[in-house]
């Protein structure tokens, strides 16, 4: 029983992970978010968030390297699953349709 | 390298006490680069204040600990603590019940305590201006009179000159009080009437029932009734427009209805007219101006004004008053006093109302504290009792996984059903008995008060506090009991410092108890005191009627005769004054032997030949007035010892002597005609003369066994001979009995209060001893098999807890001691305080708990040893 929905704050996060790569740990992801949207958030709602859509079968993560920076601790790096991918692509999808149809708007897709 | 600041340790250390173990690593190393992130690009603090907001941000359902999570939400596992709980009570009726009527009865008296003092500080406090009313008073330096200087009187004139100036002054009323008559079909009533200047209403409020209040006043031909006085004459028809008969002859018209004024103001009346209506006022406002002190006067000063400081602006009306008073020895000075300190504060002479005062409320206050922390004590002492008993469950339960906090929260549940319902109780409970409690204080506190109020909300929301913490205490206690030996039943078996507050608080409770015994003991001998004291004359069976301005002097034969027919009558006279509350006082200043011209201030009665003989006073020296000496009517002076004393005289040698316009023929033995807590001051008596005559008593002595006989026969002469007189009938000892009322009640509450407060006690003890007596069950049938006697083991139970009585009483009876010297101190004639009070408190404390612990004891005494030891 897959859950499919997707909160907008949600979606963001995990193109975010997407972006990031192997360096898409919470405290990074977190300050990309504050970068690209303008919006301060909390490391805290940004991994509530990665834990809710790892349960949902979205993401992975495992255990990163230590760096001294954090005083010699690991970070978890988090991975877009197969699902993951499949569920963003239909939040697109939906988006795209739903914008064409939209009265005087045209949308160039490149 | 300097060192570099880190992230806020109190964070960092609430953080891994609340995060889910397997996300520290990765949460602390997220945030430390956060905190090194904003160090980059500001300062320190504002690092700081970032690394609490993420911390605290990781507060969420998904990163708490599991453990913290079931318990931090209070419905988790609220259903199955609470059925848990009712079984566990239920089971322990005994326990539950004791802990339940001992919480009830306290909150119960607190909540009833508070609510009387809340009410005795609101007095006055209804008007709209009230914070800005005063009332101006005098202090007439050198006339001492019932102790004091100071007179809540006004010149009527007062009013008139503050308004003209000093244009600070918002506006100002002066008003009087007199009795008159009312004519009610065929009865003549006497009614308390307010005699008030226009401006009345608008310094008091008052709300209006009928009629209108605007322009009332100024038309000495109406009248404004309270709604009391409207249903008494009119039932429940509107009376305005209709017109009453006043004073025997003068008609007036109804105005207005307004509401009856509530009990808490610090005055009382039926009916309200014109200042004008007020028979001195004609002559006080031509010529008396400055000495006519029937009034009272109240101002009303702008917001925030300070009136200590117009007080001082008052000096220069002490300057114009003076020329008035040049025939007396005394002048006035004036000064503001706000009314809503009037009830409690104030001890002037010629107060409108019977005062309190603010110790009272003080001592409420402490009793109310008192009982609530017996209660507080009791219920922390049964519950850790009972916790303890319960080891063998928590033990149980640590073993299956039971969170600390679990264990703390069943507990808790407990204590709160009994709090709840002791709560819930004791306001079902305060507001069927607030009836009750209302005529036995003498006071009219509706249900209002149980719900507003700042005081009683935060006295309700403190208790629940402490109560909650009371009730964790206990629960964190047994909480940290080690499984093994809670089933065991070996936990707790030694713990010192545990019992040795218990043993304070028993202690503690046993003092208090003891120190409102023996002050409720000693205030109840003083007030038995003042009834029974040998006053210098008798005041059983008399009865009399009080009379002002009437015709009496030739009619006075005559209805003495006819009474006295009957022969339930024993004796009638006829006085100036009862010997009650004696305000008559005037000046003697020519006696033989006054070289220096000395003035004695001295109280004055105009009485007829039998006063003396129907108050049974006691002549120590000359003769009692006699028809049989024409002169005695106008020359004859009986003088009090005390007069004789004041007058420089021995006291033997005072008949014959000259003294005003007459001579002094006798010296009457000492009598108190004044409140108790006065010395008795110099009198002397005169026949009546045609002025004299005119205000007074009629005093009629009846038999007892023909009381009611002899009432009728009263009731009907008075008809016949003195029909104008309204049959205003008294009994001495009643009315002497009022003018202690304040004192009266106060001594009956504390008595009351401290049964309640030494039940609360007793439950405790009895909680305490029974759980003392379990707990040692094993040890005692270990005694017995050894071979120890009932008695031997009755002394091992008993002897603990009766030292602790000892100590109580040596600490309670001097601190009770010295708190009652202190009261006492407030009256002139007292009871000397003696130890055997503190001895007979302290024993029969010491009776009662050996009592309780012997009946408890006994069963385990009498035990079968084996069953004893066998049980765990």
């Amino acid at each position: 029983m897959k859950e499919t929905k997707l909160g907008e704050f949600e979606e963001v996060v995990l193109l975010l992970v997407g972006i990031l790569g192997d360096q898409a740990y919470a405290f990074k992801i977190a300050e990309e978010f504050e970068q690209q949207t303008g919006r301060s958030v909390s490391i805290g709602a940004v991994h509530s968030s990665l834990s809710r859509m790892s349960d949902k079968g979205f993401l992975t993560s495992s255990m990163g390297q230590p760096t001294a920076s954090r005083g010699g601790r690991r970070k978890r790096i988090y991975e877009i699953t197969a699902c993951g991918e499949q569920v963003l692509r239909e939040a697109r999808d939906l988006r795209m349709s739903l914008w064409q149809q939209f009265p005087g708007f045209s949308l160039d897709i490149i | 390298m300097s060192a570099d600041p880190r992230p806020p340790r109190l964070a960092f250390r609430f953080l891994n006490w609340f995060l889910k173990q397997e996300l520290l690593e990765e949460v602390i190393g997220d945030l430390e680069e956060k905190y090194e992130l904003t160090l980059e690009r500001g300062t320190a603090q504002q690092a700081n204040w970032q690394y609490w907001r993420q911390v605290l941000n990781y507060l969420r359902p998904f990163a708490i600990r599991s453990d913290l999570i079931t318990d931090l939400n209070p419905f988790f596992m609220f259903s199955s603590h609470w059925k848990i709980a009712w079984r566990s009570l239920l089971k322990n009726k005994r326990y539950a019940a004791l802990n339940l009527t001992g919480m009830t009865v306290g909150l119960t008296c607190f909540l009833l305590i508070t609510m009387y003092i809340q009410y005795e500080s609101s007095y006055d406090q209804q008007h709209s201006k009230s914070d800005r009313i005063y009332r101006v008073v005098q202090r007439q330096e050198g006339n001492m009179f019932q102790g004091t200087d100071e007179f809540a009187l006004s010149p009527c004139v007062m009013v008139p000159t503050l308004l003209e100036d000093f244009p600070e002054v918002e506006t100002g009323t002066t008003i009087s009080f007199a009795n008159i008559l009312f004519l009610d079909e065929q009865e003549a009533q006497y009614e308390t009437g307010l005699f008030a200047d226009s401006a009345f209403f608008t310094v008091f409020d008052h709300e209006v029932l009928y009629g209108s209040i605007e322009g009332a006043l100024r038309d000495p031909e109406e009248v404004v009734l309270t709604q009391r006085m409207a249903e008494k004459y009119f039932g429940d028809d509107d009376p305005v427009g209709k017109t009453m008969a006043m004073d025997n002859d003068q008609l007036a018209t109804v105005r207005a209805v307004i509401a009856t004024p509530p009990k808490n103001q610090h005055f009382d009346f039926d009916y309200v007219t014109a200042l004008e209506n007020y028979g001195p006022y004609p002559d006080d406002a031509e010529r008396w101006k400055w000495v006519s002190n029937n009034y009272r006067a109240y101002i009303v000063l702008p917001e925030g004004y300070d009136h200590l400081a117009f007080t001082e602006k008052l000096d220069y009306l002490s300057d114009i008053a003076k020329p008035f008073y040049e025939n007396f020895s005394f002048s006035p000075h004036y000064f503001l006093q706000p009314i809503t300190d009037i009830h409690l504060r104030s001890r002037m002479n010629m107060e409108t109302s019977s005062n309190s005062s603010m110790s009272y409320m003080y001592l409420a206050g402490a009793i109310a504290i008192v009982i609530l922390l017996l209660a507080l004590i009791n219920y922390i002492n049964l519950t850790t009792a009972r916790a303890s008993q319960r080891f063998r469950e928590v033990g149980v339960r640590k073993t299956l996984g039971a969170g600390r906090m679990q264990l703390v929260g069943q507990f808790f549940t407990e204590s709160l059903i009994i709090v709840g319902a002791s709560l819930l109780l004791a306001l079902s409970l305060s507001v069927y008995l607030l009836p009750g409690f209302n005529e036995f204080m003498g006071v009219e506190i509706g249900l209002q008060w149980l719900g507003s109020g700042e005081l009683l909300l935060g006295a309700i929301g403190l208790l629940a506090l402490l109560v909650l913490g009371a009730g964790l205490y206990p629960a964190i206690l047994s909480s940290i009991a080690e499984p093994i030996q809670a089933i065991r039943g070996t936990a707790f078996q030694g713990a010192g410092k545990r019992s040795l507050l218990g043993k304070a608080m028993v202690v503690g409770q046993f003092v208090a108890a003891i120190m409102l015994a023996s002050g409720s003991i000693i205030i109840y001998q003083q007030l038995q005191f003042i009834q029974q004291k040998n006053l210098g004359y008798n005041r059983d069976q008399i009865v009399f009627i009080p009379f002002r301005d009437q015709d009496v002097l030739e009619k006075g034969s005559t209805f003495r005769t006819e009474l006295l027919a009957h022969s339930g009558i024993e004796n009638v006279t006829f006085s100036s004054q009862v010997p009650l509350d004696s305000e008559n006082q005037g000046i003697a200043r020519s006696w033989e032997g006054n070289v220096d011209k000395r003035e004695v201030p001295i109280y004055r009665n105009w009485v007829d030949y039998s006063f003396l003989d129907l108050y049974e006073m006691e002549l120590v020296a000359g003769r009692n007035f006699s028809p049989d000496q024409p002169t005695d009517k106008t020359n004859a002076y009986l003088l009090n010892e005390s007069a004789v004393k004041a007058l420089g005289w021995a006291g033997d040698d005072a008949v014959g002597k000259q003294f005003e316009e007459g001579h002094v023929i006798g010296v009457v033995r000492d009598f108190h005609f004044q409140p108790f807590d006065l010395a008795i001051e110099p009198m002397f008596i005169r026949i009546r003369n045609e002025y004299t005559a005119r205000y007074g008593a009629i005093s009629v002595k009846i038999r007892g066994d023909q009381q009611e006989a002899a009432l009728a026969h009263l009731q009907e002469t008075m008809q016949e001979v003195l029909p104008t007189i309204p049959y205003d009938l008294r009994y001495l000892d009643e009315s002497y009995n009022q003018l202690y009322q304040t004192e009266t009640r106060f001594g009956e509450a504390f008595v009351l209060f401290t049964g309640l407060a030494i039940f609360i006690a007793c439950l405790g003890l009895l909680g305490l001893v029974t759980h003392q007596v379990q707990q040692r069950t094993k040890e005692i049938g270990i005694r017995k098999v050894l071979g120890a006697s009932v008695t031997q083991i009755l002394q091992l139970i008993s002897a603990s807890f009766l030292w602790q009585v000892v100590l109580a009483t040596l600490i309670a009876a001097p601190l009770a001691w010295y708190g009652m010297h202190l009261w006492l101190e407030g009256f002139a004639y007292r009871i000397t305080l003696g130890p055997w009070v503190f001895l007979l408190v302290g024993g029969v404390t010491l009776l009662i708990a050996f009592v309780t612990i012997s009946t408890q004891s006994l069963r385990a005494a009498l035990a079968n040893p084996v069953q004893a030891i066998k049980t765990e």
